[in-house]
């Protein structure tokens, strides 16, 4: 989606660090930034996941856009 | 030894057969069972009989940056066992794939740890003597055997499909190794799969699935039809099978159920008909069991949830041999279950 020219910011979990690494370097971009959320997922409750999300925002962010929001706070 | 374009491929000289099987282990070009190496007058070989040149594209991974020619499906064609004859159901079975992109990345992927269901049909299965009788899902034939297995080299040499990095399989499955066998069209009470899905009779097809590993339902003791497809809808109703709804299932009806349902007037559509109706569960049991989202609210023990959106995402086929009272269950992933002509 970045070659397409769309702004991505790409969230995995940490057990699929290793995995995340082995798709930038067959994709023949090594140094792709992405971001490391804690496993696991899809167990967590609503409440939970939202918190999860909240704390990622940032980082999402700051891939995006090139600021964060705790500089706007 | 030669394979074209793919990572770890290059030409390896060795001085004996024996040597040669042990270099592809170092190159890491096997299933960790050992693989017949790919010479390249045998690569030749498969790619000639099917007319191809080796440069043709089979299938592609754009997420892994990967295209698959006809010469690197014909080389892990030759490491996983395969004759010539069998090369046009790979390539029919990896198009058939590519049809449904995500697939070819979730099969290849997934934590679940699919596998490649190929159902062979009409004169092609006599042709390369696959087997559609005792013991069909097992091993001991070289055509059920190797075809699976070629597909699942495919996947580990052209897409780096390995266990721990690239494939994320959190149990593996038994069925990547191959999950290949053919309809016993001759003893079936019922048309041939392939006719039901508007295919000839004298089509040669292989019908593809992402499927899981066949799920044994031993009924031996029912003496009517009814009661072989209780204990086949009972299974299918399993926490690790209603997960899925609604879902494509394949079931594999063993020849002593067949004549039972036979007997008792039980057609293909008759049989797909008690699936949805009896291999259904509320919602609010999927949700307590886990294996649907919840919080349960009120009234979710009045939605049911069948087992599949149309009767005709439950494939009904025969096969297998005599002496047990025997069927299976396939269950598969959301990639429309394809019948392809092969060689098309």
């Amino acid at each position: 989606m970045e070659r397409l020219g769309l702004p991505t910011a790409s969230i995995i979990t940490h057990v699929f660090n290793n995995t995340a690494k082995a798709m930038t370097r067959m994709m023949g971009v090594p140094d792709f930034e992405y971001i490391v959320a804690e496993h696991p997922l899809s167990s967590l409750t609503d409440e939970q996941c939202q918190e999860r999300a909240e704390a990622l925002f940032p980082e999402v962010e700051r891939i995006l856009v090139g600021s964060s929001a705790a500089k706007s706070d | 030894m030669t394979t074209n374009d793919m990572e770890r491929s290059k030409i390896v000289e060795s001085s004996d057969t024996i040597e040669a099987i042990e270099e592809c282990y170092r190159m890491g070009w096997s299933d960790g069972l050992p693989v017949v190496p790919p010479v390249d007058y045998k690569v030749r070989e498969m790619l000639e009989s099917s007319g191809m040149t080796g440069e043709e594209e089979i299938i592609s991974l754009e997420m892994r940056n990967r295209v698959l020619t006809s010469e690197n499906v014909a080389a892990n064609a030759v490491m996983a066992g395969c004759l010539p004859d069998y090369f046009p159901v790979l390539t029919t079975t990896l198009k058939a794939l590519e049809e449904e992109k995500n697939f070819v990345h979730m099969a290849s992927a997934s934590t679940s740890s699919p596998a490649i269901l190929m159902v062979l049909n009409g004169p092609i299965r006599d042709q390369i003597n696959a087997n559609y009788k005792d013991g069909l899902l097992g091993p001991g034939n070289r055509a059920n055997a190797v075809l699976g297995r070629a597909i699942r080299l495919c996947f580990m040499n052209g897409f780096d499909a390995r266990p721990g990095t690239l494939d994320r399989g959190t149990l593996g499955n038994p069925a990547k190794y191959t999950l290949c066998f053919a309809e016993n069209e001759e003893d079936s009470p019922w048309e041939p799969m392939h006719v039901a899905r508007g295919f000839n009779e004298d089509d040669s097809t292989v019908t593809v699935a992402v499927a899981y590993n066949p799920v044994n339902v031993n009924a031996a003791y029912g003496h009517t039809g009814e009661s072989v497809l209780m204990a086949i809808a009972d299974t299918l109703k399993s926490a690790s099978m209603a997960f899925r709804y609604p879902s494509q299932w394949v079931l594999v009806i063993g020849p002593e159920h067949a004549i039972t349902l036979n007997e008792d007037g039980w057609t293909r559509k008759d049989i797909q008909e008690y699936m949805m109706e009896n291999a259904a569960r509320p919602q609010s049991e999927l949700i307590r069991l886990g294996i649907a989202q919840g919080p349960e609210r009120d009234g979710d023990d009045k939605i049911i949830r069948r087992c599949a959106q149309d009767p005709e995402d439950i494939l009904v086929l025969m096969g297998g041999g005599t002496g047990g009272r025997n069927s299976a269950i396939i269950d598969t992933t959301r990639y429309k279950i394809r019948t392809r002509k092969i060689g098309t």
